[in-house]
């Protein structure tokens, strides 16, 4: 007999654990979204917004926010690159035109409901969801208030209510999904802009749109969708006619979801915490057993030697 | 005597007015009624509605198809008769309503650095009920 008992156990565990971790590799990881092939998307067109904030004051009405410190008028709020917060789940940014002498250019910043969320991802409890529509949800009810949504958000945009210490909630941009696109409606901000920034529609439709823009007024867009693979894909999506580095765009985000990043060695927790007991305790048991033989193999020579 | 030569002349005066004011209408319609002054109030809820001096456009566009687009040559239509309510599905880029004004009106004015862009500067502001909104 070649290889001894403990050795072979060994090695079948060993090889077990391997291919498990292959599997779950194989499994589990994703390169491409393809789900709710329905869902819907917002297209904004960053030639089109002039600033005006209608956008702001629309979202600000449907949510029942607070009214704002600074009216939605007043355009001093320019001045400076404002982010998303517990009362304003969208803000207009306003960037120089890289062209000297051309309008500035106003970006609108919210959540992005990405197709495979990092929020989604990260979150503990399940907090978020994303719907068969499109929009990415929040439950309050079960959130613990960690936060680890707002550090795996690539575009900082989930907000936290430090201020109420009793009932915080996270918040941001829900699409209008409850009140509006659930029922079949269209969110408040895209429905307010007088300038038509925003289109409204499926997801796949709209990458048709921005691609026939792009292709029919070539002098006037940069030829990228930003938001169509960026971090897997994103629901929200922009074209414009500067580069978007030169307003605020993170551009290297990559195209990999960042749930993939984790669910490969993250979703063999489970598999390791019940396969590696089970595979220990048994080779604690073997050598136990084999430590009882051993005492009594021990003694059996003495004996024989005796005998002789 | 004296009477009918007064109602002869002024009816004469009447007649070649009409003749003179229709023969100075040198557009393709002519012959219809091209309205002076548009009120564009179907959207209205923030704002009040825009009067609009389309004369004066009339006069600074060389031809209506201008404004009027995308349509057959000799066929002027309203706005609405085209641009109803925004993202159909099956028709995406054509904006509704309240985006075509303002992309075909403003944008014109931005392109030629003049006319009014700012919201108050076609249409004052209504008394809202929308907080944040309200006239302070």
């Amino acid at each position: 007999m070649g290889i001894s008992r403990r050795k072979f156990l060994k090695v079948i565990g060993v090889a077990g654990s391997a291919g498990l971790v292959g599997k779950a590799n194989s499994t589990f990881g994703v390169d491409q979204f393809t789900g709710s092939p329905d869902r819907f998307g917002v297209l904004t067109d960053l030639t089109r917004c002039v600033g005006c904030r209608t956008c702001e004051a629309a979202c600000n009405e449907v949510n029942k926010l607070p009214p704002p410190k600074v009216p939605f008028e007043d355009q001093s709020v320019f001045e400076q690159i404002r982010r998303t917060d517990v009362n304003a789940f969208t803000v207009v940014n306003r960037y120089p035109n890289p062209q000297p002498g051309g309008p500035p250019i106003y970006v609108k910043h919210q959540c992005r409901h990405c197709d495979e969320p990092a929020c989604a991802s990260a979150c503990l409890v399940r907090a978020f969801t994303k719907t068969q529509e499109g929009a990415v949800t929040y439950n309050k009810g079960v959130c613990v208030g960690c936060r680890y949504c707002m550090t795996a958000c690539p575009f900082y945009v989930p907000a936290y209510e430090y201020n109420k210490p009793f009932s915080p909630e996270v918040k941001k941009c829900t699409m209008c999904y409850d009140t509006r696109v659930s029922k079949g409606g269209i969110p408040a901000c895209v429905e307010a802009c007088p300038m038509e920034t925003m289109t409204f529609g499926k997801r796949s439709d709209l990458i048709r749109l921005a691609r026939k823009r792009i292709i029919e007024n070539p002098d006037k867009y940069i030829d990228h969708i930003y938001g169509e693979q960026e971090v897997g894909g994103t629901s929200w999506m922009y074209i414009s006619g500067v580069p978007f580095e030169q307003l605020g765009f993170p551009m290297d985000l990559g195209t990999k979801p960042y749930p993939e990043l984790t669910k490969g060695f993250l979703s063999m927790v489970p598999a390791v915490l019940v396969i590696w007991p089970a595979l220990l305790g048994g080779f604690y048991m073997f050598t136990q057993h084999r430590e009882e033989m051993g005492v009594s193999e021990e003694t059996i020579p003495q004996e024989k030697e005796d005998q002789l | 005597m004296f009477r009918k030569t007064i109602i002869g002349a002024v009816s004469a005066w009447v007649i070649g007015v009409l003749i003179v004011s229709q023969a100075t209408e040198e557009k393709e319609t002519s012959s219809q009624n091209v309205p002076e002054v548009c009120t564009l109030g179907t959207l209205s809820k923030i704002y009040e509605p825009v009067l609009f001096s389309h004369g004066q456009h009339t006069l600074m566009a060389e031809d209506c198809a201008t404004c009027h687009h995308h349509s057959e040559p000799g066929v002027t239509l309203a706005c609405k008769e085209c641009h109803g309510a925004p993202f159909d599905p099956k028709n995406l880029n054509m904006p509704g309503l309240k985006g075509a004004y303002h992309l075909q009106c403003m944008g014109c004015h931005q392109q030629m650095s003049s006319g009014p862009v700012g919201c108050t500067d076609c249409h004052a502001k209504r008394i809202s009920q929308q907080t944040g909104m309200e006239k302070k």
